[in-house]
């Protein structure tokens, strides 16, 4: 009894050996091609690592070789589940190199169209999480609320993933026409359905029992990780970009930030669902505030304008008297040509409130058409650092809640 | 009971006419027209058990797109009704694959071994009074016996294919049986407590007149609810899928097969689902009797269900098919339901389950059970006293006598007391459970 | 002249020796595109060299850098007004230490590498959750060698790896440094700016 052989724990006589799990890259719940070398002692993970890269596309070589316009419709793969953000902060960041004026109203737009896609994006979650801990339904319904918004998304910019809407200083196109009500009617439901999933989801013993107290993240190991994103709400510090170094017009918007006490799975799939109601309260007051309000009413106004100068004009006075429609109310500010656009020299770090955490971009131009360097910080890759770290001493099941709530994306970890 | 007294009349005198034609003069002694019949009336059932099968994938599919919100298969033949015809096509069709590594033996006898007890039982199932292939004895306890062989295939499986994926689902597998067993035989326990019998056939029988006299209801739905659960755990369903668990062992045991030894895992899984089933309904929920104690046919033929004759019977036997499949069908759509509403257990929390509450549950409820029949059976005389094998002689329904009303309605107040008792210790041991873990969070 | 070349690339990809051989070859188109490509980044190089005369005020962070006995060399604010700071690489773990204890910088964001063609550095990004600000500090990496700052911030960790992997410079001191996002067996390193994409040993390797 007493000789003890490596590796093989002879308690009662007993041959054990550890079990390693090559998890990926393909399988149903690492949302990608994510492989994960897990040592197994029975079903307690006893050791993990990532090992990302399958998904790389080098997108910031991309960026050297194209100009900033012809880049633009990469970036929507970089990261194709919120793929807004990441636009706001490429055009963002060449708007603060070149100090471009953006007019109020596409901010609101911006702000609109971010904020459903975080709701899409949480939506995406939470069936996918779901679906990891083995509950087939959430899934559908989740997708019912995804497609309505994506109908929106597709009036708005002629495609449901693939945006590339934003523009230097504007937007690619004002609101269709009568757009701002069919999106009342689509947010004004919302909420009504998170009551339904969290009526099914959020009591649900069996999700009580896999979630709450597992993977716990507190401030100081996220911050370790450089983890952001709803996992630090969840351990109870009110870390959002929005709030804290708020961009667009998010000063002018009355939300709060959810945020949770205890930073284990169940928090953050609380923080998820209130994120989104703050969500739609968010899009309820860009609605109602948006400057110009619906395109009809911008168009009127356009029309006036042009009769009002051509009664002056008839009238024999100057019709520059008549004053042009407020910048505020267009979608584009400096007229620019895309194509050929050079922003100056120099250097810029912009960051934004993804829904997966702190989104940044780090950019650096040197006067010529094409960016020099063109850095992605992804939330995910931080967000993904963490995972060995909070699953080592869990089961083997537990890596999916644990992964799940953590919502990385591949795409953007790899870029 | 036995069963000879009916197709006596005709069986032989068929076998006569065939042998007939070949210019024999064929009288076989009464063992051997049992067996025969036995093989039959199997084949014929295994038969149309493999047909509703196939429609039972269908079935699986369209309740859950229709909970789902979805529209399912609707592509293939009127109302998809094809699809599942063309999918076993598609799948037989298929290159069957042997991965390197594998253990050849095991990996192909792993779905012959999970595939037929899965059809083993339906020779057990008591469709009607008449209508099924062997009356065991022992039925109940064979029942038991071979749904425990379906893990050995599935761990056979599991080893087999060389995979850590299947591995893992096979031994979960395992652990899962033999953990779910308990309750589950501790459930019918009750029922052949209560019975004296374990012929299936008998303890259907014993459940004749209206619905209160289902053992559902007359043996505290406790029973019920406990075999329910358990089965639900033997085939693997959600909330007790892990040895499949789609999006952890990415199907588990059977990840490494194709084509047709894919298809008899399938097709085994949806027939043990619907002989579960089948199952819960003979054992609980009246077998063949309808809930309103009489059946349309006795009405009208103006006697009892056994004494009708020709046209009549037959009737009256399609009437019990009709009642036994609509209930057999309930708890079908029961687990499909469940399946689209709750999430996946995790393996402790699962054996936890098992073990720390259906088990304790089961045994209570066998004790609760135990006085009812000491208060309603044991004086009423419901079986032939000294016959072995005993039998039942019960001829009218258990709650037909002031007598028998009187002691249920004690049985159920003194099962109230002992299940609430049993409830709020256990709430009280998980609240401090969940106390305890609040704390740790 | 293409077309002769291309045949040549096709050959060379299967014959090794002819590869060796005509490496140099391939090499001078891209070595006459280079001063010819060179005029506008150079002259943009020199714009911000151009600058300095009106030395870019310090910073706030940059000041308590300095307060705190470690030389500084303030870059002024980028265009969004993230504070740039630049460390010697032989203060770089001291200023570090001070940045995330006494500045209050505990989140690393990112770490990356810039080439400049005749230098390469590489840039952490800092946020401080408490003031909600951030900062840029960039570390020359001289011979491509750069300390590592894991120690410091333990998210430098993956970040350190990706700017070693695609910009090969060498962290020392990092625990693991290794490939992340390429396959481990890949050549060169491709952030460069001196990388070529269609270099013939770049032939992925299948296993």
């Amino acid at each position: 009894m007493s000789t003890q052989i490596p590796g093989v724990s002879t308690e009662q006589g007993l041959k054990t050996e550890d079990l390693v799990v090559n998890i990926g890259p393909q399988h149903p719940s690492t949302h990608g091609v994510l492989r994960l070398i897990t040592t197994l002692n029975g079903e307690v993970v006893k050791d993990m690592e990532p090992i990302i890269g399958y998904l790389h596309r080098s997108k910031e070589k991309m960026a050297e070789s194209r100009s900033y316009f012809q880049y633009q419709p990469t970036i929507d793969r970089v990261e194709y589940l919120s793929s807004f953000f990441d636009h706001y902060v490429y055009v963002s960041s060449i708007e603060a190199i070149a100090k471009l004026k953006v007019p109020k109203r596409v901010q609101y737009i911006r702000m609109i169209t971010m904020e459903l896609n975080r709701i899409t994006s949480h939506l995406l979650w939470f069936g996918t999480f779901l679906l990891d801990l083995g509950a087939t339904s959430p899934m559908f319904y989740a997708f019912r609320e995804r497609e309505e918004i994506f109908k929106l998304f597709e009036d708005l910019t002629g495609a449901r993933m693939m945006y590339n809407y934003y523009r230097f200083g504007g937007v690619n196109a004002d609101l269709p026409v009568g757009w701002i009500e069919k999106c009342r009617k689509v947010i004004r439901n919302l909420p009504d359905r998170f009551d339904e999933y969290e009526a099914i989801v959020t009591k649900n013993p069996i999700i009580l029992d896999r979630t709450v107290g597992i993977g716990k993240l507190d401030f100081q190991t996220c911050m370790k990780y450089g983890v952001t994103g709803p996992s630090v709400r969840a351990a109870g510090v009110p870390m959002d970009m929005r709030k804290s170094n708020p961009y667009c017009c998010y000063d002018e918007i009355d939300f709060d930030v959810p945020v949770g006490k205890y930073g284990d799975v169940y928090d953050r799939y609380l923080i998820r669902i209130a994120e989104m109601r703050e969500s739609v309260k968010i899009i309820e007051q860009c609605l109602d505030k948006i400057p110009g309000g619906d395109t009809q009413n911008i168009l009127n106004k356009q029309a006036e304008i042009e009769a009002a100068r051509k009664a002056a004009k008839e009238r024999g006075e100057d019709p520059k008297s008549i004053p042009d429609i407020d910048p505020d109310w267009l979608t584009q500010g400096q007229k620019i040509n895309l194509m050929i656009y050079k922003p100056p020299a120099g250097e810029v770090f912009t960051a934004c409130e993804s829904p997966r955490g702190m989104l940044g971009c780090y950019l650096i131009s040197d006067g010529t058409p094409k960016a020099y360097r063109l850095k992605w910080r992804g939330a995910s890759f931080s967000n993904l650092s963490v995972l060995p770290e909070l699953m080592i001493g869990n089961l083997y099941p537990d890596l999916m809640a644990i992964f799940g709530s953590l919502d990385v994306i591949l795409p953007e970890v790899d870029r | 009971m036995s069963r000879s007294d009916w197709y006596a009349d005709w069986f032989p005198r068929l076998i006569q006419w065939i042998g007939g034609l070949f210019g024999q003069d064929w009288v076989l002694p009464e063992g051997a027209l049992l067996v025969l019949w036995a093989i039959i009336a199997f084949t014929l059932i295994a038969v149309a058990a493999q047909v509703a099968v196939i429609f039972l994938v269908l079935m699986e599919r369209k309740v859950l797109a229709w909970l789902t919100q979805r529209k399912g298969p609707n592509r293939v033949g009127p109302w998809g009704l094809l699809q599942t015809l063309a999918d076993g096509v598609k799948l037989l069709f298929k290159e069957d694959i042997i991965n390197k590594g594998a253990d050849k033996f095991l990996f192909i006898i792993g779905p012959a071994v999970f595939f037929l007890p899965a059809f083993v039982f339906y020779g057990l199932i008591p469709f009607t009074d008449k209508l099924l292939a062997v009356a065991l004895p022992a039925g109940a306890l064979f029942v038991f016996a071979i749904s425990a062989i379906s893990v050995v295939g599935i761990v056979l499986a599991g080893w087999g294919s060389n995979n850590k994926y299947s591995l893992l689902g096979g031994m979960r597998s395992a652990a899962q049986a033999i953990s779910y067993e308990i309750p589950l035989v501790m459930a019918v326990l009750a029922v052949v407590l209560f019975t004296g019998t374990m012929n299936i056939a008998d303890i259907a029988k014993a459940q004749q007149g209206p619905f209160w006299n289902w053992f559902a209801i007359l043996l505290t739905p406790m029973s019920l609810l406990i075999f329910f659960t358990s089965a639900l755990a033997e085939v693997n369903r959600i909330p007790f899928d892990l040895p499949e668990a789609e999006s952890e062992l990415v199907s588990g045991y059977n990840t490494e097969y194709g084509g047709m030894k894919f298809a008899l895992f399938f097709l085994a899984e949806y027939a043990s689902l619907f002989a579960m089933s089948a199952f819960t309904t003979a054992f609980f929920f009246g077998g063949y009797y309808s809930p309103l104690g009489f059946f349309l046919m006795e009405k009208i033929g103006g006697a009892p269900a056994e004494n009708l004759t020709g046209l009549l019977q037959f009737a009256v036997q399609c009437e019990m098919l009709f009642w036994f499949m609509i209930k057999t069908y309930f708890f079908i759509f029961l687990a499909m339901w469940i399946r689209a509403t709750l999430p996946r257990l995790k393996p402790d929390q699962l054996m936890g389950f098992s073990w720390k509450f259906l088990i304790p549950l089961s045994l209570v409820n066998v004790f609760v059970v135990a006085i009812e029949k000491y208060l309603i059976a044991d004086s009423k005389g419901l079986y032939a006293q000294g016959g072995v094998p005993i039998t039942l002689v019960q001829t009218a329904p258990i709650l037909s006598t002031a007598s028998n009303w009187i002691a249920w309605i004690i049985t159920l107040v003194i099962a109230g007391v002992v299940f609430f008792l049993f409830f709020t210790l256990m709430s009280r041991l998980l609240t401090k459970k969940l106390e305890a873990r609040l704390a740790q969070r | 002249m293409s077309e002769e070349k291309k045949e040549n690339n096709s050959g060379n990809a299967s014959n090794k020796e002819t590869a060796e051989a005509s490496a140099p070859a391939e090499k001078q188109p891209a070595a006459a595109e280079k001063p010819a490509a060179s005029p506008t980044p150079a002259a943009s190089a020199a714009k911000p060299a151009a600058e300095p005369p009106p030395p870019p005020p310090a910073g706030e962070y940059g000041q308590a850098l300095e307060k705190a006995g470690i030389p500084v060399k303030h870059l002024g604010k980028d265009a969004s007004g993230c504070e740039m700071i630049e460390l010697a690489p032989s203060d770089v773990i001291k200023g570090a230490t001070f940045l995330r204890d006494e500045a209050g910088f505990d989140l690393l964001l990112s770490c990356t590498g810039v080439d400049w063609k005749e230098r390469r550095e590489s840039v952490y990004h800092l946020f401080s959750t408490k003031s909600h600000k951030f900062l840029a500090l960039k570390v020359p990496a001289e011979n491509d060698h750069s300390p590592s700052l894991v120690p410091v911030w333990n998210a430098a960790d993956w970040h350190e790896r990706e700017s070693y992997d695609l910009m090969g410079i060498h962290y020392d001191g990092h625990p693991n440094l290794s490939r992340i996002l390429m396959p481990s067996d890949w050549l060169g390193h491709p952030l460069r700016k001196d990388y070529k994409v269609d270099d013939p040993r770049l032939v992925w390797n299948e296993r």
